[in-house]
């Protein structure tokens, strides 16, 4: 699929140009990634070395709410993936999530620049700007659109069904909960360790937590292994 | 990349941990296999769901808590009321038993003819609901400017015009 503008075509062929699409502001942030985010495009250009990653998400927050560019970089290096897959999660596909994504750090970004960003929630303020955008995306096509594309992303857009999505994720956050409170403390540990630091790589969770790459990966392949069945294989009562 | 791709994968993908050697290869098959984007998004729904327990669990809270607790316990002037406030968090966590507003709000009501009716039952169902913000007039008309950041979960009482 062809990018539309010039910052989305140099973000997707993975230059860290910043994106013109955006805000007037030429400084704007750059679309992910690198090491912290293995998963994009860019995944081979690394990221801006910065003490400001090692500070706390609030005080890093606070400063792209300031309109701190690099602070924007980090917290797109930081929340991307997740955004992403909250895009796949609904059936679109690969390339128009990407996509997608970066249209939604553009649109973030942009309202920081005007002013209007009262709260910098992430990364759930990006994840609901990714669905809306989805939505503005699935209506912007013409309805004889068959691509591949086109009907993952209008499956966004039918809320009655979300409401029974959402009813369904809190009936299984209810038993990830219960699975994950019989976990050993230790296992518990490395897994909300590694999901509270969104885009740290596992040898650094792993240097973090005094355990081998090879321990972390296993403990959490084991912890994913419990929660997945129960929440897949469990009957759901509502 | 021909082949499907396998369950490690698709895991270390939404893991992060996909190497970027593999990357391309990876995006460029479940691009056009719809039995592996199908099985990627399952497991993307799933990733979603475990980081969303991982930041919710009870025990996580706890330890937040916790932390939160010895961070201000320092603050000697405020010792007691600290304990009170810590006092009444425990007593209204055990009465009222209500689950804390999710990290990321449940639901997203898109404008258009269905908003209303996506509102109102997501409050029949105690849902968070989430105007997509900057999009125009929600269910009950313009959104006030005095009422506060949009981000406020749902459902908030107000009438329509």
């Amino acid at each position: 699929m062809q990018a539309k503008d010039p910052g989305l075509a140099s973000s997707l062929a993975g230059a860290r140009a910043p994106d013109p699409s955006g805000p007037s502001d030429p400084s704007g942030p750059s679309h992910p990634s690198g090491p912290s985010h293995p998963s994009g495009p860019g995944a081979a250009v690394p990221v801006p070395v910065s003490a400001l990653a090692e500070k706390p998400e609030q005080e890093i927050v606070e400063r792209a709410r300031a309109g701190d560019r690099l602070a924007w970089d980090v917290l797109i290096a930081r929340h991307d993936h997740r955004v992403v897959l909250s895009l796949l999660a609904r059936g679109m596909r690969m390339q128009r999530a990407r996509e997608l994504a970066q249209r939604t750090w553009t649109r973030l970004y942009a309202q920081q620049r005007a002013g209007r960003l009262d709260r910098l929630e992430l990364p759930g303020l990006a994840i609901r700007q990714a669905a809306f955008l989805a939505l503005e995306d699935a209506r912007s096509r013409p309805p004889d659109d068959a691509s591949l594309d086109a009907a993952p992303a209008a499956a966004v857009i039918d809320p009655a069904a979300s409401i029974e999505e959402r009813l369904i994720r809190r009936d299984e956050l209810r038993r990830a909960h219960a699975e994950l409170e019989r976990c050993p403390p230790a296992a518990r540990r490395v897994f909300t360790f590694i999901h509270a630091n969104p885009g740290m790589r596992h040898a650094d969770a792993a240097r973090a937590l005094g355990l081998s790459v090879q321990r972390v990966r296993q403990i959490l392949c084991e912890v994913r292994a419990r929660l997945r069945a129960a929440i897949e294989t469990e009957p759901i009562h509502d | 990349m021909t082949e499907h791709v396998s369950d490690t994968e698709i895991e270390d993908f939404a893991l992060g941990e996909l190497p970027a050697a593999r990357l391309p290869g990876f995006e460029a098959h479940v691009s056009i296999c719809d039995q592996c984007a199908g099985r990627l998004a399952r497991e993307a729904r799933l990733e979603l769901v475990l980081a969303e327990a991982a930041a919710t669990a009870p025990a996580e809270r706890r330890a937040r808590r916790a932390l939160l607790t010895r961070r201000t316990a320092g603050a000697a002037l405020a010792t007691f009321a600290l304990a009170a406030a810590v006092l009444l968090l425990v007593l209204r966590g055990a009465g009222e038993q209500q689950p804390a507003a999710p990290a990321i709000p449940e639901l997203v009501c898109a404008d258009g003819p269905g908003q209303t009716g996506c509102v109102q039952r997501a409050q029949r169902h105690g849902l968070f609901v989430q105007y997509p913000d900057w999009a125009g007039p929600g269910p009950f008309g313009p959104r006030d400017p005095s009422a506060g950041p949009s981000v406020a979960p749902f459902p908030v009482a107000r009438p329509r015009p």
